[in-house]
C-alpha cells in the first residue's frame, strides 16, 4: 500500500506515503491522501522516507493539501529523513520554502504542533 | 543546461500517448540503461525527466499527441572520458519547445501558490541538456546526461 497513517495524539496526524509518486503513483493515493489530511487532526506530517520516486504531479497533491490544509487554520509538514533524491526535487522546485521540510522527524514534529 | 540540436536517432520503444504506459516506458528504461552501462544515478534523472516529458505530452499535446505513439530510444555515447546517455523522445503532439518556456514565477507563500507548472522545471534541473527540434509536425526532445 502506497499510503498509510498513524494518528500520534489528537493534534497531530502521520500520513505514511511510499513508492513511486508518479502520474499513476499519485493518481492511486490523491483521494485517500486528501481524506487523510482532512481528518480530524488539524496538524499533519507527511512522511515521505519511503517515497522512491517524487514527480510533478506528486508535488502538486502535496501543495494542493498543504494549501487545504493551511485554508482550514492547520498546518502541514514534510518528513524526508535520509531520502536525499526527493529532498533534492523539493528543493529544487522550491517547495521546501513553501511547505517547511524536514530531516529529522522530532523537529519535523515540533514544527507541525507550533 | 543548454538546448542543443536533436540528431537522427533510432525508436526503441513505442507507447501509447496515455498515462497508464508511463510505467513502461520508466521499465525500459531502466533496463536499457543498466544494460549499457548507464550508472543508476544518471538512469534515475532521465527517469524523471522522461516521466515529465511524457505527462506533459499526454496531458497538454492535444488530440495529435493521444493519436499517435510516443517513440522513444537511449543513446550512449563515450568521448574522450566524457560518457553521456542521450534519451530521445518524440511525440505528434502541439509544437511545443520546452527549452524556451519561462520558468514559472517562484510563489512567496503557500497562500500564493498553484498547483502544477512544475514539471519543466523538474527537468530542467535533472538534465545536463535538453535538445528540441520540430521535424514533420512531430516534436523531438533529446534530454542529455553526463558522467
Amino acid at each position: 500500500m502506497a499510503i498509510d497513517f498513524r494518528d500520534e495524539n489528537e493534534n497531530l496526524r502521520r500520513i505514511f506515503l511510499s513508492e513511486r509518486l508518479d502520474v499513476a503513483g499519485t493518481d492511486a493515493v490523491s483521494t485517500k491522501f486528501a481524506a487523510l489530511a482532512a481528518g480530524s487532526a488539524r496538524r499533519v506530517l507527511v512522511d515521505l522516507t519511503a517515497v522512491t520516486f517524487l514527480a510533478s504531479m506528486g508535488i502538486r497533491a502535496l501543495v494542493t493539501n498543504a494549501k487545504a490544509q493551511h485554508l482550514r487554520g492547520g498546518r502541514m509538514v514534510l518528513f524526508v529523513g535520509a531520502n536525499a533524491g526527493v529532498a533534492k526535487t523539493l528543493e529544487t522546485t522550491g517547495i521546501d520554502a513553501l511547505i517547511p521540510m524536514f530531516t529529522d522527524v522530532a523537529e519535523a514534529e515540533k514544527a507541525a504542533l507550533a | 543546461m543548454t538546448a542543443t540540436p536533436v540528431a537522427e536517432w533510432a525508436a526503441e520503444l513505442s507507447i501509447r500517448a496515455d498515462f497508464a504506459e508511463t510505467r513502461r516506458a520508466s521499465r525500459w528504461l531502466r533496463v536499457t540503461g543498466e544494460a549499457r552501462g548507464v550508472p543508476e544515478e544518471c538512469i534515475t534523472r532521465l527517469d524523471h525527466c522522461m516521466e515529465e516529458a511524457l505527462a506533459n505530452v499526454i496531458a497538454h499535446g492535444g488530440p495529435g499527441a493521444r493519436a499517435a505513439d510516443i517513440a522513444i530510444g537511449l543513446e550512449v555515447r563515450c568521448d574522450a572520458g566524457l560518457s553521456a546517455a542521450v534519451l530521445n523522445i518524440s511525440d505528434a503532439g502541439i509544437a511545443f519547445d520546452p527549452t524556451r518556456a519561462p520558468a514559472p514565477a517562484r510563489p512567496g507563500s503557500l497562500a500564493e501558490a498553484r498547483p502544477g507548472g512544475l514539471g519543466i522545471q523538474v527537468m530542467r534541473s535533472y538534465a545536463d541538456r535538453i535538445g528540441y527540434t520540430r521535424v514533420a509536425e512531430r516534436n523531438r526532445l533529446a534530454i542529455m546526461v553526463t558522467w
